[in-house]
């Protein structure tokens, strides 16, 4: 901290002094005069006289009096006067020695000629401002008014589909859960994968100690993009090569995301206010079976496996009026209707914005809040942000900008104990057996107000016995999180030379960062089926969290003014720090004797307590040198250093260079310009780097260890690492920008190929003989992606007078490779089948990429017990040679198909039945085991991508808007858990074609109650994810001002738009859109489904 | 500007350099004695803490290791989630994966105590009142706790990794291979050995007699070992010793269990040697909680299988000649450590040991039982096992002299008596042969010591002393009923030893798996 305002006092020192005591001291000098308008020569009241200096800098100022009067205490009579007035001309005039000054000013009124103003759109990228044309990294901008009217929380969820090679996947449909972005594929196995969101030129990170243990709150849930509300935002820039994320160094590997908010405008004030609404469905799921089809499949699931009465006998379905809670097991609970609810939004904006000639400000402040498709689901959040520009002189510039954010979510609570272990409401409903009622029935069937709870006496078996009932899960108990975040930033411009000739500009800013989280949950007992010693019973956990950090660049750009017009060159330098501090600290205890917080009366589980502290800087300098604006050389080397690194591997080097050829500007191509408005090349390179998570890995560290005998124990809690390095991506990227007709249309061409080496591995098993379990972090390997990406605008490719279409469309593509990998984690990873129903193998092979499902293959059901041939009875569980003739024992007995043979002990786990699932015995040794795995497919798409048309007509606009992925595979586990009839969870309608009896023709085997091998990992549940969705339609009219004039309203939007309105997919899960667990997997668990949403929105301006 | 870059840059490594807060550096540790001895005190923690609410405490392993695979245990039903990976090894279908076939905790201990052992020297400089008589007593202590690490790591997996040095940065080899069961034997042997010449007699109170180890304790555990290594003679000795310390003496028995209360239930009795000490708050026992049953669960996860309560396998139910050894309702460990009354209703036989406060006995001789709210200390030795470790020692050898024998009675009387107070003393003459006796001892081992964690050691050391497991399947047998592959595979002298941990298979390339679950000779 000290050292960091040390910098930043020494940067102010050699600049300040200039500014601000380099006025000459001047003596009492007193101005004087009387303002007038020229036209009708009356006084003017309230008009602004300014002293300015050289670099229009006001040194004091004056307004004039009820008769036009002006008294001004002059600093320097080598200043200048200003004179302003609303509405009319400004005037300057010197001041020398002069003292009264009576001035007509002419009204501004007339007509100006047309003027043509000719200017380079430029791109900023941290204090870098250099013309879009000549960018030759690979980065793509959206603006946001190409979502006006999409009701969003976070502005995440909007981008989905729209950038090429952006993949967007939303963690699941519950409010405030967030999403999981990915810029050009997973560059990090298990580092982190997120890109780095910077806002307005200021690296945005949550700051909360990850060695910190959240208890139950699930780190996913961390959506900091929350705390930015997409109403402030003007542009987003994704930066997806390393040339240019290189800038970003250690932190850019897995690409940038630069938001820039909405700035004020100079103008008279502007009040604008937005309101829209929202409601939202769930799409149908799963039809599950009723309370009575349930209970006759489970008479059936017992009396299977040994064919036995006794087995079957449970009185939980039996329908018999003597068992005492008969009443409560007589039911037809439809438990996925009972938690979900058409959920709504309510989504408040206000703003107001405004500016002059020395100063611009934008105030914003809304509310949002949403009430989730699922029950006890709510989420509040108010923001506010506040952006004011104020130009001292034309070289000296302070802006300050301040945001705060407070969300209030309600979420679900999650269990940690099986069985109910982390399935959220809608899991647990999709299990919870239909026979049981919501709420509990006394002898005659009424029902009370009182949840039904399974008793502790109950003779089920656990997964049910335990399940909780989710409807008084959801209303009962709680699951708060209640952040706050603060973020004022304090820039500094100045401008060492005069703007006109030359820029040399210094600019630094403090950004800080307050972060506070409080969390609560409570268990209450009505919920909990299990005795009171149980630690779920009455269980409270509380955490509290808090982070500062503090971060500061001071940079300088110098673009030297050559004679030669054709040479343009900027230079960069900066240095960036970094400071950060976080503690945390929470308590669970449980046995609670009443509804409370954790820190009443019960037994204590667990106090943690945490806190952290970090600091990183960042030297860079840059340049970019164009001839003739058609050759472009841009590099950068960053070198970076941090305390997450022990000596010798503090400091990394982040280097990146490319280059553009504009060939169409060639005057070789000058004919071909008509059609060809652009043609351009872009080779780049670069490095960036990712980094570990944790601090003091390079230590080895001993703390606290409970106690013995009342003595404190402390013990040796991490290996130190002294080989901990950067992971570091180094990326080829080669593009070509395309335009025809003017940039009527465009395309914008990528093809990568990146490395990432030393790749950082998280919790990288030891032996555990060590004494440890793993290693916090090890640098493993080495990772290949390659890739390609298409992009393509039309432009208002068909225009009349009244009516206009823009196209856009984006293709992108990308495949992972493994190049080398520590034999250890491969070992760790590529498990042997654990011969147990429903695992798939995961297997990581170097040179393959991963996402590869392999399992066995699924041929249906055997239709028969016996095999007997001569009554045509074939389809039975024998075993076959190659040709498929029966296999036949030394009695001349076909041998059965098994599961599992031992040929030491020769017996098998399992003998196949009539009924039983047929696996395809690959080796044909009549015994289905690991041998017979086989692959199935991978779960990357081949491509995924976006496209939609806007249309125009006068005022009245609409916008589509599709994505796609396709060629990936999905491990549909929420159909193999709802169809696998081996438990007492409820099951989906497709049970009801399952085989009963000899003969029966069907693919779905019979029940067998925690017996038989009816749901191995297969292709059976693994199911083409291939989708097409209608993302979005949305309307947006304007009302025309000209309507508008005589009520002094600026303006009025309406929207209305649908979102998700329509999945093409033959996919059977509720939605396609699966996100990638750990070597990304896809396994489909049924988490929230995106809803189908309706949105209404007004907007009106003053 | 280039000046200071260049002096920013030098000041920049100190400033990019942070130490945690709440923790100690490596660099900053070692310096006092107090810190010292909280690194010991961490390798008793190690057998008291319990992570996961109990699921993967040490006292779990020392009850699955030692009771699991024996007669004393089956299924019970109070779980809240019964625990498959115990089922699986009660049903002789032991896979690497298996969760209680994972060593690290035991690892853990170990290597906390390599930790002290290499560091703990070192202090002697940087703290001028740390002795090097303080030194060596606590390096007693150290050597001892991993001694019995190992001793526990050996009898359950033969032959394991010997590690002495300590874990500390990632450069280290952890790749570690198998050492002999020789090999280890001989280090825990050594180790004692140098542990019997500073261990302590006294720690001043009672609490921490019981709960670190003394030089009883030492003795008790080479006593252990020497038995285990069939160095009969060496364990007599030990065991002598042991007997010959005046702080340590049988608790009296009566017959409404006061025996029970004060050893299990208050625990630190005046015949424990080495016990866990847990309690009620922070350190609780969950896992004799959990498995054994507490008042909120009378019936545990295991439970008492019925052919040990009664009928020709039970040790209570015994007849010598046509006369009974034990009588069911006389001798009071029958009623003290099974809940008879529960297992009469319910045809399941609660644990009583541990789980119960006490048992009373009305006029009409009827029990009730009343079981415990929190979690009890472990008995890691009592005096009681001592005594009749040495009658083992003493009849094990192949031609026991009859004043051995005379003296094994003696001691099995000891604890026989205890218990049976109204019963006349057992008398060799109906023992006739060396073989009878050595059952004898066996048995009163199994009413005395079961659910300590001790009878399916005591089933090996007979299955090695004869290299068979026909012994130890005798015992079993009612158990594997139906189980043809369980029955099959306990037959293997190898199979008696669990597999390593696949997890350490997989990450430590020079280990290789014991040979009865060796993946190439053991499927197709």
């Amino acid at each position: 901290m000290k050292s960091n305002f040390a910098i930043i006092l020494l940067f102010l020192l050699l600049i300040v002094p200039k500014m601000a005591f380099g006025q000459k001291a001047g003596n009492d000098l007193l101005a004087q005069g009387t303002i007038t308008s020229k036209t009708d020569g009356t006084t003017l009241i309230g008009v602004s006289v300014a002293e300015i200096d050289a670099t229009n800098r006001v040194v004091s100022g004056s307004v004039t009096d009820m008769n036009g009067h002006f008294v001004l205490k002059l600093k320097n009579p080598d200043n200048k006067l200003s004179i302003s007035y609303l509405g009319f001309i400004k005037q300057i005039v010197s001041i020398g020695s002069k003292r009264v000054f009576n001035i007509a000013m002419s009204d501004n009124t007339h007509e100006i000629a047309n003027v043509t103003v000719t200017a380079k759109k430029k791109m900023n990228q941290g204090g870098f401002s250099i013309p879009t044309r000549e960018i030759a990294s690979a980065m793509q901008t959206i603006d946001t008014k190409e979502f006006e009217g999409l009701q969003v929380s976070t502005v995440d969820e909007a981008l989905q589909g729209r950038i090429a090679g952006l993949d967007i996947v939303s963690n699941s449909g519950d409010p405030g859960s967030g999403t999981s972005m990915r810029i050009r594929g997973s560059t990090s196995i298990n580092g982190n994968n997120q890109p780095l969101i910077v806002v307005n030129g200021v690296p945005f990170e949550l700051n909360i100690d990850p060695n910190f243990d959240f208890a139950n709150s699930n780190q996913e849930q961390y959506a900091s993009m929350l705390s930015i509300n997409p109403d402030d935002i003007q542009e987003i820039t994704v930066l997806k090569d390393a040339a240019a994320s290189a800038i970003w160094g250690s932190k850019g590997a897995n690409g940038v995301l630069m938001i820039t908010t909405k700035k004020g405008a100079m103008g008279p004030t502007r009040v604008e206010y937005t309101y829209r609404y929202t409601g939202k469905m769930q799409p149908q799921g799963m039809k599950m079976l009723s309370g009575d089809d349930y209970t006759m499949l489970m008479k059936q699931a017992y009396f299977n496996p040994t064919q036995s009465e006794t087995a079957s006998n449970v009185q939980e379905f039996n329908y018999d009026k003597s068992f005492s809670e008969y009443e409560n097991y007589n039911n037809n609970t439809d438990w996925v209707k009972a938690v979900t609810q058409i959920g709504n939004i309510n989504d408040h904006y206000l703003t107001v914005s405004g500016g002059g000639e020395r100063a611009l400000y934008r105030v914003g402040a809304g509310f949002y809040n949403e009430n989730g498709t699922v029950i006890g689901q709510k989420l509040d959040r108010i923001s506010s942000r506040a952006y004011l520009e104020y130009m001292v002189s034309d070289r000296l510039k302070f802006i300050s900008e301040f945001s705060f954010t407070y969300t209030n979510n309600d979420m679900n609570y999650i269990m940690g104990d099986a069985p109910n272990k982390d399935l959220s409401i809608l899991g647990i409903a999709y299990k919870k057996m239909p026979n049981v009622g919501i709420y509990s029935q006394d002898g005659s069937g009424n029902s009370s107000n009182e949840f039904y709870k399974i008793l502790e006496n109950s003779g089920l078996y656990s997964d049910q016995k335990y399940l909780v009932n989710p409807v008084a899960l959801a209303t009962l108990a709680t699951n708060n999180k209640k952040s706050y975040r603060i973020l004022p930033t304090f820039r500094l411009q100045y401008d060492l030379l005069d703007p006109a000739k030359q820029t040399l500009r210094y600019s630094m800013y403090v950004s800080f960062d307050i972060n506070n989280d409080k969390a609560s949950s409570f268990l209450p007992q009505e919920v909990i089926t299990g005795s009171w010693a149980s630690s779920n019973m009455n269980r409270a956990n509380s955490t509290d969290s808090e982070g500062l950090t503090i971060q500061t660049d001071n940079n300088l750009a110098w673009m030297p003014a050559f004679s030669n017009t054709d040479h343009s060159l900027l230079l960069y330098a900066s240095l960036q720090t970094t400071s950060g501090s976080s503690s945390a600290q929470g308590v669970t205890t449980f046995g609670l004797e009443n509804q409370g917080d954790a820190s009443t009366q019960g037994t204590l589980e667990s106090i943690r307590a945490s806190h952290a502290s970090w600091r990183s800087m960042g030297m860079m300098g840059r340049f970019h040198y164009a001839y003739k604006s058609r050759y472009i050389l841009d590099g950068t080397l960053r070198r970076d250093g941090s305390t997450k690194f022990g000596k010798g591997n503090k400091f990394g080097n982040f280097p990146g260079v490319s280059l553009k050829w504009i060939m169409s500007d060639e005057p070789l191509l000058k004919d071909t310009k008509k059609w060809l408005s652009m043609l351009a090349f872009r080779p780049g390179w670069g490095i960036s780097g990712n980094q570990p998570k944790f601090e003091y890995l390079h230590y080895s560290r001993y703390s606290n260890y409970g106690s013995y005998l009342d003595m404190p124990a402390t013990q040796e809690t991490s290996i130190r690492l002294n080989d901990l390095k950067w992971e570091t991506t180094s990326s080829f990227n080669y593009g070509v920008d395309l335009g025809f007709l003017d940039d009527a249309y465009v395309f914008d061409l990528n093809l990568y190929s990146k490395r990432t080496k030393d790749l950082l591995f998280e919790n990288t098993s030891l032996p555990s003989t060590s004494g440890f379990a793993a290693l916090a972090y090890q640098n493993a390997g080495t990772m290949d992606n390659k890739g390609w990406e298409v992009n393509f605008y039309a432009n208002k490719f068909i225009k009349t007078k009244n009516f206009s279409v823009d196209f856009k469309f984006n293709l992108s593509n990308y495949v992972n490779t493994i190049v080398d990998l520590n034999d250890g984690i491969l070992k760790n990873v590529n498990n042997e089948f654990d011969q147990k129903n429903g695992s798939y193998l995961t297997r990581i092979q170097v040179g393959n990429s991963f996402g590869s499902i392999y399992g066995f293959k699924y041929k249906g059901v055997y239709k028969y017990n016996e095999y007997e041939p001569e009554i045509g009875h074939t389809d039975a569980p024998v075993s076959r040679d190659a040709k498929g003739n029966v296999n036949l024992d030394e009695n001349g007995k076909p041998t059965p198909m098994v599961f599992e043979y031992n040929t030491t002990s020769k017996s098998a786990t399992y003998v196949f039945q009539g009924g039983d699932a047929k696996y395809e015995d690959v080796n044909h040794d009549g015994s289905i085991d690991k041998l017979d795995i086989v692959y199935l497919g991978n779960t990357n798409p081949i491509v995924s991508g976006g496209f939609g048309p806007t249309f125009r007509y006068k005022n009245l606009s609409c916008n589509m808007f599709f994505n796609f992925r396709y060629g990936n595979k999905i491990v549909n586990i929420a159909r193999m858990n709802a169809e696998n009839m081996y438990g007492n969870d409820n099951q989906s309608t497709a049970v009801n074609w399952r085989w009963r009896k000899d003969g029966d023709d069907t693919s779905m085997p019979r029940a067998l109650y925690q017996y038989g091998y009816n749901w191995l990992g297969s292709d059976r549940y693994v199911e083409d994810g291939s989708f097409l969705r209608f993302k979005y339609l949305s309307f947006n009219y304007s009302v025309p001002s000209a309507k508008l004039k005589k009520y002094n309203i600026n303006k009025i939007n309406f929207y209305l738009t649908i979102n998700n309105l329509y999945v093409w997919t033959k996919y059977s899960g509720v939605d396609p859109e699966v996100g990638y667990g750990a070597w990304a997997s896809c396994y489909d668990n049924a988490k929230t489904p995106r809803s189908k949403d309706l949105t209404m929105g007004i907007t009106i301006g003053l | 500007m280039a000046m200071l870059l260049v002096l920013g840059l030098e000041s920049c490594t100190d400033w990019l350099t942070t130490k945690p807060d709440s923790e100690i550096v490596l660099d900053d540790y070692w310096r006092n004695e107090a810190q010292a001895q909280a690194v010991l005190t961490a390798c008793y923690r190690g057998f008291t803490v319990n992570t996961d609410k109990g699921e993967n405490t040490v006292i779990d392993r020392l009850i699955v290791w030692g009771e699991l695979r024996s007669d004393n245990i089956i299924s019970g039903l109070g779980s809240p989630l019964l625990r498959s990976d115990m089922v699986e090894i009660m049903k002789v279908n032991i896979k690497p994966s298996n969760k209680y076939c994972d060593w690290g905790s035991m690892y853990s201990i170990i290597n906390n105590c390599n930790t002290f052992l290499y560091y703990a020297p070192g202090v002697l400089k940087s703290d001028a009142n740390f002795t090097e008589g303080k030194l060596h007593s606590m390096e007693a202590e150290a050597l001892t706790i991993r001694a019995l690490c190992y001793f526990y790591l050996v009898r359950t997996f033969k032959e394991v990794p010997y590690i002495t040095t300590p874990s500390i940065d990632d450069t280290q080899d952890y790749n570690v291979p198998k050492s002999t069961e020789r090999e280890v034997l001989d280090h825990i042997i050594a180790d004692l050995q140098t542990a019997q010449k500073s261990a302590r007699f006294d720690f001043g109170t009672t609490a921490d007699n019981k709960g670190r180890v003394t030089l009883s304790t030492v003795n008790t555990i080479l006593a252990d070992v020497y038995l285990w290594d069939q160095q009969y003679a060496n364990c007599v000795a030990m065991c002598d010793l042991v007997l010959m310390d005046p702080n340590l003496e049988l608790v009296p028995g009566t017959a409404t269990g006061n025996m029970f209360m004060n050893v299990f239930y208050r625990g630190n009795s005046t015949e424990s040697i080495f016990e866990l000490q847990f309690d009620e708050q922070t350190q609780k026992n969950y896992s004799a909680m959990y498995l054994y049953g507490t008042s909120y669960m009378p019936l545990g996860e295991l439970s008492c299988p019925l052919f040990l309560v009664k009928g020709d396998y039970s040790p209570f139910d015994y007849k010598v000649g046509s006369n009974l050894e034990s009588e069911i309702d006389k001798d009071s460990r029958y009623k003290d450590f099974i809940d008879q009354n529960f297992g009469k209703i319910n045809g399941v036989y609660p644990i009583f040991k541990y789980a119960g406060v006490v048992r009373t006995e009305d006029q009409q001789k009827n029990s009730s039982y009343s079981r415990r709210y929190d979690t009890s200390k472990w008995i890691m030795y009592r005096l009681a096992d001592v005594m009749l470790m040495e009658a083992e020692a003493l009849v094990a050898p192949e031609n026991p002299s009859d004043l051995d024998m005379q003296r094994a009675m003696y001691l099995v009387n000891k604890t026989y008596m205890r218990s049976n107070p109204t019963a006349s003393p057992l008398d060799i003459s109906a023992y006739a042969s060396k073989a009878d006796i050595e059952k004898l001892v066996l048995r009163e081992r199994q009413r005395e010591l079961m659910f300590e964690g001790k009878r399916w050691f005591d089933l090996m050391r007979v299955a090695r002393r004869y290299n068979s497991p026909a012994s130890i399947l005798t015992y079993v047998s009612p158990k594997l009923l139906g189980n043809v592959l369980g029955y099959t595979k306990m037959s293997v002298m190898n199979a008696l030893y669990f597999p390593i941990p696949q997890g350490d298979i997989d990450n430590n390339k020079n280990l290789i798996q014991n040979p009865f679950y060796d993946e190439t000779t053991s499927s197709n």
